[in-house]
Parts: C-alpha cells; structure tokens; sequence
C-alpha cells in the first residue's frame, strides 16, 4: 500500500503538480485503531458519564498570570497593535511594489504560510489574542477615533446600533467561504498583488463598519478571521475570565461593559460577570485594564468545556459546519486527483460555451458541493438520532446543540494541515525576512521548490505523527462534546442516550477518518 | 408530485445535477483539455533569459511550456516555446499546434488566434506583441490520434498598476469619513439649533 502512495507520487511530480507523499499508512492504521476504540468507548451506556460536580462548576479558576498585569496598561497593547499595523503596511507595500515571485514576496509567504497558519494554532493556546492586535481593527480604529489606546469618542462614527437582521455570522460566513474561494480558486495565496489588495480591501470593510456603528461590529459580526478565531477559541486553555465571579455578582457599575474615562468599553458587548463562552470575546483587555476590583485576567479553562455547555445560534451553527466543510476542502483541493476534477467539468462547461469562465465556474460548482456534503450528512445523522430518541422537542434545537460536535473535528484538521504547509513551506522564510520585497530575487526552479518540500523543517515522519495525534485528539474532544450533548438532551436516560449517541458518533467517525485519509494523500503544495 | 413539479419548473437544477453525475461518470477518452500551473525558473547553466515555464501532463503527452521574457511587458517582442512529448516512447509531435490568446478578464469573451505553428527542432514557437498590460489566456490546440487536446496557460504582460488599490482605499476611506463628518455635523447643528429653541421657550406663568 505504501508503495503505490510513493508511485502516486512519482508518476504525479513528473506532471507540473509539486507533491510531498501522504502520511504512511502505519500511522494511519494506528490512528484509525483509535477512532474505531474510541467510537466502542463512547457508544457504551452513558449513565455513569453524568457531569460531575466539579465538571458542572466553571473549571474556570482564573489563574492571574503576569501578562495580565501588564494587559492593564492599555498602552502596552496599543504599542503591539502599532508594531503589527506596521508589519501589515510592509506586506502592502511588498506586494503591491516588490516582486511578483510569491515564493520570494513576503506578502504571500508571512500571509498565507506564516500568519494564516500560525494564527489558527496559536487559537489553542491563546484564543482570539490574535483579533487584540489585528491591523485591520487598528487601522480602521485609527482612521475613525483618530486615537490608538486611550478612550475617545469616535469623531467620524455614525455611532448606530446595529440592526438586530445583521447581528449574527451570516455575512463572516458568506465571507469565509469567499475568502477560500479566493484562496483556492483564484489563487491569491500565489499572487502578492492579490493579497495585498486583498488586505486593502478589508481595511475598507473594517473602517466602513467602524465609521457606521458603534463600538466594533465588524469584530463582532461581520469579520471571516475573527469569527473564525472566535469559535476555534470555545477550545482554547486561556481566556479572559472574572477572578472571582462573586465579585462580579455584586459589581454594579459595569466597568467591563461600559468602560472607564480613560478605557473604552467592550467592543462586542460582553458583561464579564456573565460570560460563558469565548466566541465574541477580541482579547482586547479593554475588562481587564477597566475593572476596578482588579478581577478580570487571563486564566486557564478546559478546552472542551464551552463546547459541552454554550448555547448556539442558527448562524453560528452554519458557521461552525462550513468552517468543517472549508477546512476539509482545502485538503481536497491539495490531492493530485482535484485538477482532473476541476478540468472534466470545466471540459464539459467550454462545450456549453462558457470558455472563459469555465473554469471558474467548475471550481465553484465542485467546492459548493463540498461544502454541502458534510451538511447534508450531519443533518441526516441528527435526524436518524432525534429519531431514535422519539423525537422529543423540535428538530431545530437538535440540530442547533448538536453542531458543536464539528467544532473540534474541524479544528484539528485545520491545525493538522496547517502544520504542513508552516513546516515544508516556510523553508525560505529568512531570505523573505531580509528581502521583503525580493529586490533582484531570482525564481525558484521546480526542482528547488520539489526538494525544499521533500526536506522540511522537522523530520516528515514527526509531522506525520504530530497530525495524528492532534486528529485523534480532535475526535476524542468532538465524542466527548457529543455524549454530553446527547446525555443533556435525553435527559440523562442512559438507554435513550446510547442508541441516540450511535448516528452522532458516526459523523464524528466519518469526518475524522476522512481527515485523516486526506492526510495520507499526496499533496500538492504551493511554493 | 410537488417535487416533480417543482423539478419540471426548474429545469435548469436537473440539468446541473445530471451534468454533474455525467462529469463524476464519465471517462474522456476523446478530448482533453488542461490547464498548467505556471512556475518561474532560470537555467542557471545556459545564456537564455528568464522564463516562465510549466510543464504539464495531458492524455497522452507531457508538455513543457516556456515563455520569454519571464515577465513581458506590453509593446515588447515575446516568445512562447511549446514542447509536445508522448509520454510513452518520448517522441516529439511533429503535427501543427494553434496559438489562441483570450483576455483573462471574468467575463471577458474575445478571443484572438496568435498562429498555426509547425515543429521546428521539436519547438512550437510562438512570438507575440502586447499593447495593453493585462492578464491573458494563451491556448496552444492540437488534434493527435483524432483527439483534440487543449492546454490553457496564464500569461501577464506587464507589472500591475500600484497607485490603483492604494489610491481607491484612500478614497473610499476619504469618502467615508467626508460623508459621515457632514453627517455628523448636520445632526450637531440640528441639537444645537434645538437646544436654543428649547432655551428661548420661556416658561408658562
């Protein structure tokens, strides 16, 4: 078997596709030996997986940490978010001024290999940090308050309140899925100029949300980055907390929600004495540095624990599917088998006539199937579960409660195939770093870019491992969400649960054994 | 029945759908079309220029693509150079391939044809002058064994326009801000003018 994945490769590499070969099938076998343990294991009788006491008390004992100290200082923060505004402006310049060679641009390869990369990981360990320090909400802060740290009213906002119709995800949905579109189908990730128009664009989107409503709606609702990072955050083991919540109980000035003299409020509306999930929180620190019983830090919580408990909209539960959907097309789209995908059905769209946006369209007809697939999967094994639970309450909440089990399933795909492009593309980097905007840089030949993903930066096999372990844990996190959800909608009825538990676990089962048979394909990569 | 009905209103869907399971089904065994993916390299060992080039694999043949100057500009002589191989026995193509250029815009549709070009040494070579700096298709077609194949290949002439996105941003933003200021300075005349009138009410005796 694990010859013909070598030949697979060869006989691909000698086309205009550059591959590394798939994960051996050793590790593969030794990861789907424990999702097929761990479905057995979840599919027991629930009755003794109650929540425990200790499970059901917020696990969140907030842990101060010293950045928290500093994060207390608004213009400790207002200076990264300068230095990184910065760096963001240098990438616009590399790309609209420096050489058009992506791998030797620094736009495209600290965009698209180290940021879009390290940005998703970094999520697991410090939740949304990345959207405290984003450019995007600075330069449309800057551009609209005219201040960078301290509070100020915005002299050229509108200040509105947001309609209640665009207070969801729908529109950083419509536009994740058009920034992967982007991404894959137009092949901005290859292009510096793209992506630093790209990154003008949404400095507009950003400033046009500020300079029209109050606080920071785009943060909130309508930026595909941040709310992506948003849900990725329910499974961090850092997050912004209260302290100690009976504090926060007696609090009746609200200094997080409404902010200080010197301290803005919170951007998104989030009352720290009740806040249970991180979706919508920026990291901005604006709580911590306003609260003046010094009760709001960084503190440790159970990466699954918000996943277990939190409640869920209708949009963020599609949100939540196609970030599942997209995250896995990005893989397919890596496989040698895509291009003949993509160019049979762009051959039969030229006979009917479309030759010039064939095969655009055969990329967006093949991707929007790929983002209905896993729906259309997951809708049906909830129902066959609400089905054999009796069909108690209505299908909708069902539905809604049970979405949460794609979150972990996506995440760790998403981190596993990041990994690969940070380790094998990012071989380069120092050069990029000294020349950003590749002044007299020369292209790699194929051969170069073959042997620099053939030899990345850690030993492959270690990748491969890596990937697996992180699959793994992605699925044992997602059945753990889902035993719960399910022990919590059947009310704690173990013989109801266990039967309704088997189509849910399948899903969990489907998508993470279709991760991880991705991770074992060929795949093409992009410098 | 409601479905059949709303199946046969909506014949556009089916068709989507069949042509789909037809695309998913079908072997193509008499046509072949690709599209390579563009790689810019030097030969380090040779006198020749810059170029960009692709190699790609298409039904029976490998094809190598090569374009001078790696990045040409517009009003500059060009040249593409076409390689045909079987991938079987490597012999070269010795029939006459088509050059046809096409805008690469979304919904540009003109297409021009560059030329019919003989092998000569085994090298299709194709010249050509741009005016307008762009993004452009350039097609080579050929028919072997009674199959006709096409390869698309992307083609820049010219460096993008900087000043374009930076200048729009700057505008857009300027616009923005000009727009809200005027409404914000209307809204603050319109309070202040209504506190005055609310001050200049005299209270009722």
């Amino acid at each position: 078997m694990l010859t013909t994945f070598i030949n697979i490769s060869a006989q691909a590499s000698t086309g205009s596709l550059m591959l590394h070969p798939g994960m051996p099938l050793y590790l593969a076998n030794i990861g789907i030996s424990i999702l097929l343990g761990g479905l057995l294991w979840y599919a027991r009788p629930l009755m003794s997986l109650q929540p425990s006491a200790s499970q059901l008390a917020n696990p969140l004992a907030a842990q101060r940490t010293r950045i928290s100290g500093l994060l207390r200082n608004p213009a400790v923060l207002g200076v990264t978010r300068v230095i990184v505004a910065g760096i963001f402006l240098l990438l616009i310049y590399a790309g609209l001024f420096g050489t058009q060679i992506p791998e030797k641009n620094a736009a495209t390869i600290i965009t698209w290999t180290l940021w879009w990369t390290l940005v998703v990981m970094s999520v697991f360990v410090v939740g949304s940090f990345w959207c405290a320090v984003c450019p995007w909400d600075t330069l449309a802060s800057f551009l609209a308050k005219r201040k960078l740290w301290r509070r100020q009213r915005a002299p050229y906002s509108l200040e509105l309140k947001t309609p209640p119709r665009l207070r969801n995800v729908t529109i950083a949905a419509i536009l994740f899925a058009g920034l992967s579109w982007l991404e894959l189908g137009y092949g901005v990730t290859l292009s510096p100029y793209t992506t630093a128009v790209l990154a003008l664009i949404m400095v507009v989107l950003a400033t046009a949300s500020m300079v029209v409503f109050e606080r920071k709606a785009f943060c909130q609702y309508f930026c595909p980055v941040g709310r992506t990072l948003g849900l990725y955050s329910q499974l961090s083991i850092a997050a912004i907390r209260p302290v100690n919540s009976d504090v926060c109980a007696k609090c009746t000035t609200l200094e997080c929600y409404h902010g200080t003299d010197e301290i803005d409020p919170c951007p998104t509306h989030l009352v720290m004495g009740t806040l249970k999930n991180n979706t919508y929180c920026i990291s901005c620190a604006n709580c911590i540095a306003s609260c003046p019983h010094d009760n709001v830090a960084w503190a440790s919580k159970h990466p699954g624990y918000e996943s277990v408990f939190a409640r869920i909209s209708s949009s963020e539960s599609f949100f939540l599917l196609m970030l599942l959907s997209l995250a896995l097309f990005h893989g397919i789209t890596m496989m040698p088998a895509w291009d003949p995908w993509v160019k049979a059905l762009t051959f039969h769209l030229s006979a009917w006539g479309l030759q010039t946006t064939a095969n655009l369209m055969a990329f967006s007809m093949i991707m929007l199937v790929c983002i209905v697939i896993p729906m259309v999967i997951f809708a049906m094994l909830c129902g066959l579960s609400w089905s054999l639970a009796g069909k108690p309450k209505q299908f909708k909440p069902w539905l809604l409660q049970l979405s949460f089990i794609a979150l972990p399933v996506a995440f760790a795909y998403h981190v596993a195939h990041n990994l690969s492009h940070l380790l094998r593309e990012s071989q380069g980097l120092t050069e990029v770093l000294l020349n950003p905007v590749g002044l007299d840089a020369l292209p790699l030949s194929q051969k170069e870019i073959h042997l620099r993903h053939l030899n990345a930066i850690i030993n492959p096999e270690w990748i491969f491992a890596f990937q697996v372990v992180i699959i793994i844990l992605g699925y044992l996190l997602a059945a753990r969400i889902a035993r719960k959800r399910i022990n919590s909608l059947c009310a704690g009825s173990s013989i109801v649960s266990s039967r309704v538990l088997i189509p849910v676990m399948g899903f969990v089962f489907i998508m993470s054994g279709f991760s991880l048979w991705l991770l074992m394909q060929p795949m093409a990569m992009r410098y | 029945m409601n479905r059949c009905l709303w199946l046969k209103k909506n014949p556009g869907i089916t068709q989507v759908v069949m042509l789909m399971v037809l695309t998913l089904l079908t072997q193509f065994v008499s046509a072949h079309h690709v599209l390579g993916r563009p790689s810019y390299s030097l030969n380090a060992d040779s006198n020749t220029p810059p170029s960009m080039q692709i190699e790609t694999q298409i039904g029976k043949y490998f094809v190598t693509y090569m374009v001078f100057p790696a990045f040409p500009k517009p009003n500059v002589q060009g040249r593409v150079n076409l390689y045909v191989k079987r991938i079987k026995d490597d012999k070269p193509f010795d029939g006459e391939v088509t050059f046809t250029i096409r805008d690469d815009a979304w919904f540009a549709r003109n297409e021009e044809t560059l030329g019919k070009q003989p092998s000569i040494n085994n090298i299709f070579k194709q010249g050509f002058v741009f005016k307008n700096a762009g993004h452009y298709i350039i097609s080579a077609k050929f028919s072997a064994d009674n199959e006709p194949y096409t390869i698309d290949f992307p083609l820049r002439i010219g460096s993008p326009f900087p000043i374009g996105p930076i200048g729009i941003t700057i505008l857009l933003i300027f616009v923005m801000l000009l727009v809200v200021n005027v409404l914000l300075s209307k809204k603050m005349k319109r309070l202040k003018a209504q506190r005055n009138r609310d001050e200049n009410i005299e209270p009722a005796s």
